[in-house]
């Protein structure tokens, strides 16, 4: 059976090379390929070096600090830099949108910024093409240009019905053309995979993000090859093969994609970030105010300080005021902004989650999920990196109010200077790529549905081939 | 003698409508059957039926090919015979020999006689044989379907409209090739309205009527325009 369907593949690949067409139309993809891997590969280059250089420049700046007041220090701010897989040389996600560098300060959270899709000119609003984009829309179509006639010619000069006559098995047939669509683009997501390994595998999980980036592709290509042949084989003009494996081209990687992002955004709209700036302000306000003296919280608090250390008066307290109520400010705002972020989160999961829904209707959408998951550059990884930013942010800004608090005499405060050995040493812990296993529900449901795509063109393909 | 190919109490309903009814057919080795029918007849269907290409639930009936049932053993079944349709299918960008070579590989057949002296015997001249068939003409590409037959050493050989588009020179020769594979002992059923190359190559006509298979007599001199307009239009 094997040795059949590989004589049948071979022979389909000595037409389809007799007919130059799709021969030509394979070497424009591989070119729009390599270009598309060239030009990713520059940007993912450019965006580590910045990265790089700015986390360097970040390290040496805090590293040269003089002697100076630790609120000072609060307020000099620490950067800190998304850590990037080297796959997103194949799927950046949305990491030109949602940025990539964290500015920490005291009292404030602060989104990821820096991120090069809303400081591209006009004409780079162009999307950057990369191999994954190639790989979710130009290979099915370079396919559908290529083997739309694959079945339907043999059909219309009677082959299809000389062989089927002559005993090949219809199911033979089907698999050996499928055969012959699926192995060169194969062979092209393995040379893909075999570059990219060759300089990520000393990455973070490098050989698993790839094999499953590489699985979900090879089950996406082949569901368009099962696709590609069963309409071919269904269809009995050749225009109307290629106008059916158009509109389903259409449908599935333009329209329902679109659709469906565009009606989770309306579905589940997010804060504005200067909304949720607005709402934290007002209930920071409704919490209290440390500079009102008369303010309830902050008189209890004060009560509660000069109770613990047995004194009537703030002056004679044996540690700094100023610095336990700058921790008690930084505990309430962090409380208040991580109430705002975790909120922010569920309209975005919200979103997500209703996508997720409707993502049978769309096998390409479910690889781009796919796809971002194994880069790192979704949006379960990124939110993952904004917690550790805050994280670090919070332990940073509390120690130097510990500082404040025990390092600095409270009837000299302002003029004070704390040792520089403080902010060498201070906590900064390193932000890193979190485990693939963030985006483990993306990945299922994004793998359930290629299952689906692979099995229903399947089905019927095999129904169909048992006609002439 | 045993049948090539037996076709005992064929039924066939389609859409609701009764395609073949009862239908009965015995062709023996070195025998030449034609059927006739007016478009949407049923012959088509029939041959469809003997190929084994028809939905089983459609059909009753049996039909046995070299003494085996299609139903059971299809693969088997065809080793015997060589399926020639109506549009000579050959690939474009293969030479005949290729052709021939290439659709011998599909098949279950053990081993399959000369290519060369098969394309001798049918007719095609040897300069063309390593041409692409893409330059070939229609009765050409005929003529390796027909080489095929020879090559896969069927004992049926099953024709659908072999005349279809050839001119009269090339239908002659086609007429004198299956008299040859007759004489060579193969069994040849062949489908087509070409009432008058039919008498000249045919054992026993048939006319496809009401689902049934009515014999017509073998005599030239009665067919006229009106009794061929009759013949067809009473089935109608």
């Amino acid at each position: 059976m094997i040795s059949l369907l590989w004589k049948i593949a071979c022979n389909e690949w000595r037409r389809l090379w007799h007919a130059r067409i799709p021969a030509l139309l394979l070497l424009v993809l591989m070119t729009l390929w390599a270009i598309a891997a060239l030009a990713a590969h520059h940007h993912w280059q450019d965006h580590a070096n910045t990265v790089a250089e700015v986390t360097a420049r970040s390290q040496h700046d805090w590293q040269a600090q003089p002697d100076r007041h630790p609120h000072r220090v609060s307020h000099y701010g620490d950067f800190v830099a998304k850590p990037v897989h080297p796959l997103s040389v194949i799927e950046p996600g949305i990491l030109d949108q949602s940025g990539h560098l964290v500015y920490l300060e005291a009292h404030r959270l602060n989104s990821a910024n820096f991120n090069p899709a809303t400081e591209a000119t006009s004409l780079g609003r162009f999307p950057l093409i990369t191999p994954a984009m190639i790989v979710q829309w130009w290979m099915p179509l370079f396919l559908i240009m290529i083997a739309y006639a694959t079945v339907t010619a043999d059909k219309i000069t009677g082959i299809l019905a000389f062989m089927r006559g002559n005993g090949t098995p219809g199911m033979a047939i089907a698999s050996g053309k499928w055969l012959a669509l699926f192995l060169p683009l194969f062979f092209l997501l393995c040379l893909q995979a075999v570059l990219t390994l060759a300089w990520s595998w000393q990455s973070e999980q490098a050989l698993l993000r790839l094999s499953i980036l590489v699985f979900s592709q090879a089950l996406y290509i082949a569901g368009w090859c099962l696709l590609v042949v069963a309409v071919s084989w269904f269809s009995k003009q050749l225009h109307g093969a290629l106008l059916t494996l158009l509109l389903c081209w259409v449908c599935i990687c333009i329209i329902f994609p679109r659709g469906l992002a565009n009606l989770a955004q309306v579905s589940y709209p997010t804060q504005p970030r200067a909304e949720a700036e607005y709402h934290a302000e007002l209930k920071l306000q409704s919490i209290g105010d440390s500079h009102n003296p008369n303010d309830p919280h902050f008189a209890a608090f004060k009560e509660n300080i000069l109770k613990k250390y047995h004194v009537s008066r703030v002056e004679d307290l044996p540690v700094n005021y100023h610095g336990i109520l700058m921790q008690e400010g930084e505990r309430l705002t962090t409380a208040v902004y991580r109430e705002q972020q975790v909120l922010h989160d569920a309209q975005l999961a919200k979103q997500n989650e209703s996508i997720r829904h409707w993502l049978w209707l769309t096998p390409s959408l479910a690889l781009q999920y796919i796809q971002m998951a194994s880069a790192g550059n979704d949006l379960p990884h990124h939110q993952a990196f904004i917690r550790q930013s805050e994280e670090r942010r919070y332990q940073l800004i509390q120690y130097l109010n510990q500082i404040h608090t025990f390092k600095v005499q409270q009837h000299d405060d302002k003029n004070t200077r704390v040792s520089a050995d403080f902010w060498k040493n201070a906590p900064r812990p390193q932000v890193n790529l979190p485990s693939i296993a963030v985006s483990r529900s993306s990945i299922a449901a994004g793998f359930l549905v290629l299952m689906g795509w692979v099995l229903l063109p399947g089905f019927l393909l095999f129904k169909v081939s048992h006609r002439i | 003698m045993t049948s090539l190919l037996s076709i005992q109490q064929l039924s066939l309903r389609f859409a609701g409508r009764e395609i073949l009814n009862q239908l009965d057919l015995d062709l023996h080795a070195g025998e030449v059957v034609s059927v006739l029918g007016s478009n949407g007849a049923g012959k088509s269907t029939l041959l469809k039926s003997i190929l084994g290409l028809q939905d089983a639930a459609e059909q009753t009936g049996k039909i046995l090919i070299g003494g085996i049932d299609i139903a059971q053993a299809r693969n088997q079944a065809l080793s015997h015979l060589a399926y020639v349709p109506e549009q000579p299918a050959v690939y474009g960008h293969l030479s005949a020999i290729e052709n021939i070579r290439y659709f011998l590989s599909l098949g279950t057949i053990s081993q399959s006689a000369d290519i060369a002296s098969c394309l001798t015997m049918a007719g095609l001249p040897e300069p063309s044989w390593h041409r692409p068939c893409s330059e070939y003409s229609k009765g050409m590409k005929q003529k390796v379907m027909l080489a095929f037959a020879l090559a896969k050493q069927a004992k049926l050989l099953l024709l659908d409209e072999p005349n279809s588009g050839l001119d009269p020179q090339a239908t002659e020769e086609l007429n004198q090739l299956i008299v040859q594979y007759k004489e060579s002992g193969m069994g040849v059923l062949v489908v087509t309205h070409d009432v008058l190359s039919a008498i000249a190559f045919s054992d026993r006509l048939l006319m496809l009527s009401n689902g049934q298979l009515q014999p017509v007599a073998l005599d030239q001199e009665a067919f006229t325009l009106d009794s061929l307009k009759k013949l067809y239009q009473g089935q109608a």
